[in-house]
């Protein structure tokens, strides 16, 4: 959840710049270029002006109002409804001891719950360096009774370590270098130094990847950590030791390895998380992993797949009349040339603009704080199986109402025949026509290339004419034939049924012309 | 008469599309409640609920516009016209009113179920009239 607010807090400026752009360019440029002989020259982009139109529609409509006043109360009911828990996962490891909290700040040992046998480990990340050899400082202090020592390995060494930090020794490897002089002059304090085997210390891991001493986890099975014991320097937990080293706000990480009271940490756990990133308990044969990222529980991911299919069956319901009122636009603009993809896509960004202005108090009132991310997730998701729906519904609408129109035909072939030829050819052809009748043809010779018009009346409707032009030229050795045909109305026909005529037209003229060159 | 009106209003209104997405409405709605039994979802929920029966009437437009059409070309009173429209919306109210106060009385929360049916009723009386406005 923190993620996703930090990401929002990215990407709000982001969103609030791309809206602002397309405000003020949808109020900017208003049509397409047009001469006024008063006014001056208007800039125009016929496609931002379409989109403005989309947005607008879409915003007086009342089904997108429906859709979003639906989205918004889903939204803020899921946010509210919503409980989230600490993530947690069982490890199959069993500890030696009942309880480790990790934290990668310092955290000072009055901060720390209280127990009554513990042992607190400050890994001091900050090297100290000494001649040519750096050492890393780990301070320890410990409360540990007899009866909590067991036979195992990591008992009887921590045990070691411990009652040496216990008597104010400084603890240091056999293979080090140091001395008490050095000692003194690091902590200007004098402390008893001890030349221990901690070979056994540095593989010391207390849970994967959490290791005794330095470490900063495991990468791909390779544990991150000092192997060499001669670098560390084990000091007991003096006031005036942690005073001197600045530990406050420096690289450290803390662990608290517990042997009691664990019920009221795991009772009080919010208090505890508030302070350790992450904590792990002894239960029993495995071992749980408690963090403080917060996860949705399985009550709030159900209320959000109830939400979505709530949004969904309303959205299914009302979309079909924003549909239409688009469909009404696009019938208008199919005459102009507009091709139903484009279209497509115009109603499916005026869609993503709408909704994002539409957000916008939702994405405040999440960056404030008021409503947690799940109702952004809601609304987020909500729009996709709108955005699908209504590119679905569209789609299926125009692919089943209006055709392809295929408007010119062009072949090559290697004979040619003589113009007037043609002509009289194609005009013996069409006087004989069932559904046109012929009202003009006639030749033109141009410099490059030969053009025959042709215009036809279609004797099924009252004042549908189809013009064609087909143009002749030479390509190579070989001659072309490029056929166009334009059919127009008075009348008010469908743009399906303008479609089929012109393509009648186009079949009888390309078929017709093949016979002709070929006679 | 009014039997046959009656008869006719709640055919149109069954076998119109709404009714199918306003028993959907009904289903999802009363497992979310069941499943997160706080106020502001039945709050939330019952407001939903007019807009699922107003989404509803929508995508029954066209029918609708030509049952009140043919209504009003018969030359048939506005009262008859009312009672028509009332008797469409409550049909699509009573999956709705049932289904919640079988859930608000599982919750035990019978005072919820009341202050909802008397929501449903109300919202049947004073919604005929804007609804005649619109389509008419």
């Amino acid at each position: 959840m923190a993620m996703i607010i930090a990401v929002l807090r990215i990407l709000l400026p982001i969103i609030l710049l791309f809206v602002g752009i397309v405000i003020y360019i949808l109020s900017r440029y208003r049509g397409f270029i047009e001469e006024d002989m008063i006014s001056e020259f208007k800039l125009i982009s016929p496609a931002s002006k379409l989109l403005k139109n989309i947005v607008t529609k879409a915003f007086l409509s009342t089904e997108i109002m429906l859709i979003l006043l639906t989205m918004y109360i889903l939204s803020l009911t899921v946010a509210y409804a919503a409980t989230f828990s600490y993530s947690s996962q069982y490890l199959e490891f069993q500890p030696e001891y009942r309880l480790l909290m990790v934290s990668k700040d310092f955290v000072p040992s009055e901060v720390i719950p209280k127990l009554y046998h513990y042992i607190i480990v400050y890994q001091i990340f900050k090297e100290f360096n000494l001649g040519n050899t750096s050492y890393y400082i780990l301070a320890i202090k410990c409360s540990l009774p007899k009866s909590c020592i067991g036979n195992s390995t990591l008992m009887k060494e921590i045990n070691r370590i411990c009652t040496y930090v216990s008597g104010n020794y400084t603890v240091v490897d056999v293979s080090s270098s140091l001395n008490e002089e050095h000692v003194f002059n690091i902590f200007k304090t004098s402390l008893s130094l001890v030349r221990v085997d901690l070979s056994k210390l540095v593989d010391i891991e207390l849970a994967p990847g959490i290791y005794f001493v330095h470490s900063i986890g495991v990468i791909g099975g390779l544990s991150l950590r000092i192997e060499d014991p001669s670098k560390i320097l084990v000091i007991p937990m003096l006031n005036n030791i942690l005073d001197m080293l600045h530990l406050q706000g420096s690289d450290v990480q803390t662990l608290v390895i517990g042997f009691d009271h664990v019920e009221d940490i795991q009772a009080n756990i919010d208090k505890v998380l508030e302070v350790f990133d992450y904590i792990v308990v002894n239960s029993g044969e495995k071992a749980l992993v408690i963090s403080r990222s917060f996860v949705p529980t399985s009550r709030t991911l159900l209320g959000l797949t109830l939400s979505f299919a709530i949004s969904m069956i309303i959205i299914y319901a009302v979309s079909g009349g924003f549909v239409e009122k688009m469909l009404d636009m696009y019938r208008d603009l199919y005459i102009l040339g507009i091709p139903k993809n484009f279209f497509k896509s115009a109603v499916i960004l005026g869609l993503i603009i709408t909704f994002s202005m539409a957000s916008l108090p939702l994405v405040i009132a999440s960056c404030l704080g008021y409503v947690n991310g799940i109702a952004l997730l809601n609304y987020f998701v909500s729009f996709v199986g709108l955005a699908i729906l209504t590119s679905n519904r569209i789609r299926g609408i125009i692919k089943s109402e209006y055709a392809e129109t295929i408007g010119s035909y062009t072949y090559i072939i290697d004979t040619s025949a003589p113009l007037d030829t043609l002509i009289n050819c194609i005009k013996d052809m069409l006087l004989r026509d069932d559904f046109f009748t012929i009202t003009e043809i006639e030749g033109v010779r141009e410099e490059r290339f030969n053009v025959i018009r042709i215009e036809l009346i279609y004797k099924k409707a009252l004042s549908t004419i189809a013009s064609v032009e087909i143009y002749i030229d030479r390509v190579d050795s070989n001659t072309r034939y490029n056929i166009v045909v334009d059919v127009w109305s008075l009348e008010d026909l469908s743009p399906l049924f303008l479609s089929s005529i012109q393509r009648l037209v186009l079949s009888k003229i390309s078929g017709g012309l093949l016979i002709c060159i070929e006679s | 008469m009014y039997r046959e009106l009656a008869l006719k209003s709640v055919k149109l209104s069954v076998s119109g599309r709404g009714m199918v997405y306003v028993c959907l409405y009904a289903l999802a709605s009363s497992m979310y409640i069941i499943f997160s039994p706080l106020s502001i979802v039945y709050i939330n929920m019952v407001v939903l609920s007019l807009l699922a029966i107003v989404t509803s009437i929508l995508s029954d437009k066209k029918t609708l516009h030509q049952y009140l059409s043919v209504l009003i070309l018969s030359g048939m009173r506005k009262r008859s016209i009312f009672f028509c429209i009332r008797t469409y919306i409550s049909v699509r109210i009573i999956p709705l009113a049932l289904v919640y106060t079988i859930c608000f009385s599982y919750l035990n929360l019978y005072l919820v179920a009341i202050v909802t049916d008397i929501i449903f009723v109300l919202f049947t009386l004073y919604s005929a009239y804007p609804i005649y406005k619109v389509f008419k």
